[in-house]
Order: structure tokens, then sequence, then C-alpha cells
């Protein structure tokens, strides 16, 4: 499948920009993971720390870019990348849950007062295609779950990138 | 517009205790608790305002410091509590109230927009990438009823506007509470 087409819109050293999945995917190897939200929990700043301090494994394995989406805006995206220093993953705020609605894994959080989030997962997406998609399991729609945290970390991608 | 309207019922999610800092570690010794609009408004005349998301440009940097700098003084003018409502969880508001040194005004997380909703307030903020937030207002509730009303001009869902912010200010709520506790004071 194809990542579904979205434009999002980001906040830039003081400017909007836009940048839409075309100029994210076209002609590269990307890995996206993607968390219930910033801020939310030690598990998602422990996902996207392991991301971000393995970068130059997935450089050497043939990877562009990292990108962490979330559905949350570029405000609150960026504000939790500064607290936490991250220095090479990229954020995707989803905002408006297009992207993740699109990928099948935007997920009810009714427990948390949260609202339409995304469901826990890593993917590689190669010129656009989902080429590998590591779904942690029992998606749903009620917040029946203890949040797991088994298939999507780099660990499991950068084996996944070095048994090709 | 909204005088005398009842505030509806609704139960937040809130966080309590994360302020702890781990030091990147992966344990949070926070919990989550219930607060109702009944624990919010029940008995008590409070402000209220909101706005269109936490880290934003306009609120950051005027509405919410504001309303923490006049504190102490609208509390004066026979308020009990102010409140800051927007449409992110009780993380995002915890995490920003706590970057902006906020030690008074109270947070209400509405993640779920379900209060927002209700009080006709949830609109379209997708020019932003926002998704669904709060148009900005400020209200007077007094046990569970509005007393006052003030909302921003041009409500729309398609982003059409750009980002008003003359009306829902705490110098129109000083004015306001000003006139009413002198009123209030003539005796007879």
């Amino acid at each position: 499948m194809r990542v579904p087409y979205t434009n999002f819109k980001t906040f830039e050293k003081d400017e909007w920009t836009e940048i839409d999945t075309e100029d994210i995917f076209s002609e590269k190897k990307i890995v996206v993971f993607a968390i219930d939200g910033a801020f939310t929990s030690g598990l998602n700043d422990k996902h996207i720390q392991e991301y971000d301090n393995a970068y130059h494994n997935f450089k050497t394995a043939g990877i562009d870019e990292l990108y962490c989406v979330s559905v949350n805006d570029t405000f609150v995206m960026n504000a939790w990348f500064n607290k936490l220093g991250i220095k090479n993953v990229k954020p995707l705020g989803d905002g408006e849950g297009v992207f993740t609605q699109g990928m099948g894994v935007l997920v009810n959080k009714p427990k948390q007062g949260f609202g339409m989030r995304s469901w826990r997962y890593s993917m590689l997406v190669n010129n656009g295609e989902v080429e590998k998609l590591f779904e942690e399991p029992g998606k749903n729609n009620a917040s029946d779950d203890h949040d797991p945290f088994e298939v999507s970390g780099s660990n499991t991608m950068i084996k996944y990138l070095e048994s090709k | 517009m909204k005088r005398d309207l009842k505030i509806p019922k609704v139960t937040f999610r809130v966080r309590i205790g994360d302020e702890v800092e781990t030091d990147g570690g992966c344990a949070i010794g926070g919990q989550w608790i219930n607060k109702t609009t009944d624990d919010f408004f029940k008995g008590k005349r409070v402000v209220l305002f909101s706005l269109p998301g936490a880290f934003t440009p306009t609120c950051s940097s005027q509405q919410l410091p504001g309303f923490e700098k006049e504190y102490h003084a609208i509390k004066k003018m026979g308020i009990d509590e102010i409140y800051c409502v927007s449409v992110n969880d009780s993380f995002v508001m915890n995490a920003w109230a706590s970057h902006m040194k906020i030690q008074n005004v109270k947070m209400i997380p509405d993640g779920s927009g379900n209060f927002t909703r209700f009080m006709g307030m949830l609109i379209g903020k997708n020019h932003l990438g926002f998704g669904l937030r709060s148009w900005r207002y400020m209200t007077v509730i007094n046990d569970n009823t509005i007393e006052k009303w003030w909302q921003e001009p041009g409500i729309n869902n398609e982003g059409t506007d750009d980002d008003p912010y003359i009306e829902s200010t705490p110098e129109n709520m000083i004015r306001y509470l000003q006139n009413k506790t002198n009123f209030a004071e003539i005796p007879g």
C-alpha cells in the first residue's frame, strides 16, 4: 500500500511551511514510527529517544530519514522535541489525524480523555510504498490495552533492515 | 449570548503527580483522576477562558500570562478560581503550564473535545493542521450557570480568521468584575 496523501502544516523558525507526503517519501527510504501523544508517557520518550540515538545506524542501513508521527499539532510536537533534546528524528504533527486515519490506525482513547490518536506502530516506506509494517498488537477504540511496545522499537526495525 | 445557560456535564481525565523529573528515565509517577464539571464549577463563581491550543503563539505570549498576572486581583473581585480550557490532553496542558511557569491559573484538559462541543465552541482548525479545537471565548460561571459571556468575532470552521484576540482579555474581565463589584457595594 502507498502512504495516504497528506499535507502537513508545520511551524519552523517562526514560519508556516507545508510539507506533503511527496516531499517526505518520494525517491527515499524512510522509517516512520507513531506514538499516542507528545508529553504523554515515559514510553513515548523512550520510543523516540531509541530512534534518535540509533539514527546513524539507520543511515548506515540505507535509511534517509526518521520521522515520528503523532496526532498532535506542530507547536506541541516542537515543544516536546525541544524538551527531550531530539536531534535527528523529525516531527510529523498530524493534528487533523488525516495521515493516521489513512493508515488505518486512528483509534479512540476515551479512558485518557485524548480523543482520536494514533495506535503505536513503525514502518519502512520505500518511495511512498509501505514495505514493512510493525503494528503493536491489540489495536482497539476503548483504551482497552496497556499500551504495548513490543515490535515498533528501533531494534526490531534495525534487525529487519540488516536481515534484508 | 449564552447568559443563564447551564454548563454541560462532562468528566475530564486529569493527570496529577507527573511533575517529578525522571531525568530521561521511563518511570512516571503520576496517576489518572476524574474531574467533573461539578468539581470545577458547582457552588463557585469562576472565570473560564479558552484558547485554540497549548504552546501556540498568541495565547502563549498574551492571554494565559495575562490572567496569571492578574490572578490575585481577579480573585479579590469575588472570583474563586480561574480556569484555562483547551482541546489538548492533560499531559500537554501540564507541560505547557510548567513551561509557562503558571502557579495560579488551573488547567482544564478537554482532549476529547466533549466539553467544548457541548459549549458550541468546537470548530475546525484544519488550515493549521490542528483538527477540531476551541474557538476563543471567556466566561464568568456562577454555580454551573453562565453569568457573562465574551467570544471573539468571526467564529468559523474554515480558518477564515487571523485568530482574533480582542474580547477575551483579562482587561475586559477586570472591567466587568469591577463594575459588578462597585454596583453590588451600593447600599440598598
